[in-house]
């Protein structure tokens, strides 16, 4: 979405008797990156379409309170990747899984789930991923699959550039070494 | 390590993930209609009597409680000086009363020794003359 267009919407959004289509037209141009992006974090499609419908419900209950002071994408981004580690800190607690712990339960998930296409080298490095501390997880799916820009990486994660260059370091580091490991 | 990169570099950009057919062309609408409408309600427009409304409770709430006081304490006052009364009788004298009946006294003090020189007097002229 083109910066004009993106004010010419955020002023829509403002106004009540056009603020369901506009945001209608938010959910066209931003639901389908934010469903990749969720579904990155969250491996199963199901959990993912519930919770990019939790992503847009919030975003529609709290739309006046946007101000445009940010990027629409990056707003989007925040409410997304929150409702992501709410989603992952319940299902640690309901597997008995402390956050210092790596996530392979949803490596389970992923081995139930039918629309999961990727061959034994995809499935390990889910594998590698899951083995990622949260943070340095989200930062390499937002870097590794989306190629986005640490400067927009950084508004939505609410790090500094510089640490999220570390972190994309370290984090590209253990998957590598988890994939030569048994290699 | 090059091996390794080559790992990373190789399955970049391949997505293994999936969608059932027709997700996504669907998305915006199933994702719309799932959302609650919005009531955009109008202004409500505030009188003066509104304005004025809490002012007037609560000034109701201070003369009600003024008007308790007064009863209640007005009450205990009258009581109390009943009681005094039927047990001890204090008798209360202005101090210009007071400084007046001490002058009267002075006074009749002062007539009686001058009467009792008269008679001295009289009495020791009476025995030079005898």
């Amino acid at each position: 979405m083109q910066r004009y267009i993106e004010d010419e919407i955020v002023a829509q959004l403002r106004n009540p008797d056009e603020q369901r289509d506009a945001f209608a037209q938010v959910v066209n141009v931003y639901g389908e990156k934010l469903y990749w992006q969720i579904r990155k974090m969250v491996l199963n499609h199901d959990d993912a379409n519930d919770l990019l419908q939790n992503t847009f419900l919030k975003a529609w209950t709290n739309i006046d309170y946007f101000r445009g002071e940010a990027k629409l994408s990056t707003w989007l981004y925040k409410i997304a990747v929150n409702e992501c580690i709410t989603f992952l800190n319940r299902q640690r607690s309901m597997h008995h899984v402390s956050v210092d712990d790596t996530d392979l339960f949803l490596l389970e998930r992923l081995k139930g789930d039918d629309y999961f296409d990727g061959d034994g080298a995809q499935a390990k490095l889910q594998q590698a991923i899951l083995m990622l501390p949260e943070k340095q997880r989200l930062v390499f799916n937002m870097k590794y699959f989306d190629d986005m820009k640490y400067e927009e990486i950084s508004e939505i994660v609410g790090t500094s550039v510089g640490a999220l260059k570390a972190s994309y370091h370290h984090a590209v580091k253990k998957v590598e070494e988890f994939l030569t490991r048994d290699s | 390590m090059k091996k390794e990169s080559n790992n990373l570099v190789h399955m970049k950009g391949k997505n293994p993930f999936t969608v059932p057919d027709g997700y996504m062309e669907g998305l915006t609408s199933r994702i719309m209609t799932r959302l609650p409408e919005k009531t955009h309600q109008e202004a409500v427009k505030v009188t003066f009597m509104d304005r004025v409304r809490p002012w007037i409770y609560m000034a109701a709430v201070f003369a009600g409680l003024g008007l308790f006081f007064k009863i209640f304490l007005a009450t205990d006052d009258q009581g109390g000086d009943v009681k005094t009364d039927s047990l001890f009788v204090q008798t209360m004298i202005s101090s210009d009363t007071f400084s007046s009946m001490q002058a009267g006294e002075n006074e009749e003090y002062l007539e009686y020794l001058e009467s009792q020189y008269t008679d001295y007097i009289l009495a020791e002229e009476l025995a030079y003359y005898e």
